[in-house]
């Protein structure tokens, strides 16, 4: 019978982790290449396309989560990122029936706590502060760790 | 003859959804399709809908182009989703089209700031959204091209 010792196994978890590391920004890269492709009317609607300031933006915000989460020992999934009428990016996570959504505009973000349709009841609306980024992740995975 | 019938809280309502998935109207994960906020933009922030009993109740006539998607809502739904704004449906008819209708936030020209109108209207979007995710919302699934 074959043991592992600790140190294989650790290396192995840690090579693991850096290579879906670096999927992840392979992919986040592409999505932000896309993001910078637009044009204004992009979606036929009027919408306007997200600014290099916007992009830049979003994309340390994003980040800075990620870096948040993961060195508080949380799995991270990536969020689905897409840009409104405004040229703002929106980056949403989804967990069962919770809802976290970041709307990044040049020089502010906002997110919107979603777990239900009712708008008054079930949906909460605020500034993003810097030091918070854990707290929401903590209330959008609640107790996994 | 351009009457305003009054939609009834029990009609049925049909959203398309464009296939291609650059306007990012609806993601695939883990191989489960997701509806976005963003199947529901719209540049005067009252998205169009057809009501299906004009449609005869065949969803494939909401579609723009044949790789589109159509939802479904229940008129009562939308109009129940916020509690202090009214959310109306109303009756648009075109001589294209007999069975549109708009999505509407009753007042929020009277909300101070545009970008109070932009997070009244985001939310919105969100919680369409999700009704348009419930079991059998989903009449035709939309399809990249």
């Amino acid at each position: 019978m074959h043991f592992e010792n600790v140190e294989t196994l650790e290396y192995k978890r840690n090579r693991t982790q850096d290579q879906k590391l670096y999927q992840y920004e392979l992919w986040l890269e592409k999505q932000f290449d896309d993001l910078a492709q637009l044009e204004d009317n992009w979606d036929e609607h009027g919408s306007k396309k997200p600014t290099d300031l916007t992009l830049t933006h979003a994309k340390h915000v994003i980040n800075t989560l990620l870096g948040v989460v993961t060195s508080a020992g949380y799995q991270w999934h990536p969020p689905f990122i897409s840009s409104d009428e405004d040229g703002d990016v929106t980056a949403v996570w989804y967990d069962d029936e919770r809802q976290l959504h970041f709307q990044i505009g040049e020089d502010q973000v906002e997110y919107f706590r979603v777990w239900g349709t009712d708008i008054n009841n079930e949906m909460e609306v605020n500034v993003l502060l810097p030091n918070s980024y854990l707290e929401h992740w903590k209330w959008l995975v609640i107790d996994e760790c | 003859m351009n009457v305003k019938e009054l939609v009834q809280d029990d009609e049925e309502l049909y959203r398309s959804v464009r296939g291609e998935l650059k306007y990012k109207e609806y993601s695939i994960q883990n191989g489960k399709l997701r509806i976005e906020s963003a199947a529901f933009m719209d540049r005067y922030r009252k998205p169009s809908v057809d009501r299906a009993k004009l449609k005869n109740f065949e969803p494939h006539l909401s579609q723009q182009s044949p790789t589109d998607g159509v939802v479904s809502l229940k008129t009562i739904d939308v109009r129940t989703a916020v509690d202090g704004h009214a959310v109306d449906v109303i009756a648009d008819p075109t001589s294209q089209n007999p069975a549109h209708a708009k999505i509407s936030i009753v007042d929020l020209e009277l909300l101070e700031s545009k970008s109070k109108q932009k997070k009244a209207f985001k939310l919105l979007r969100i919680a369409l959204a999700i009704l348009a995710n419930k079991n059998g919302c989903i009449k035709i699934e939309p399809k990249q091209p």
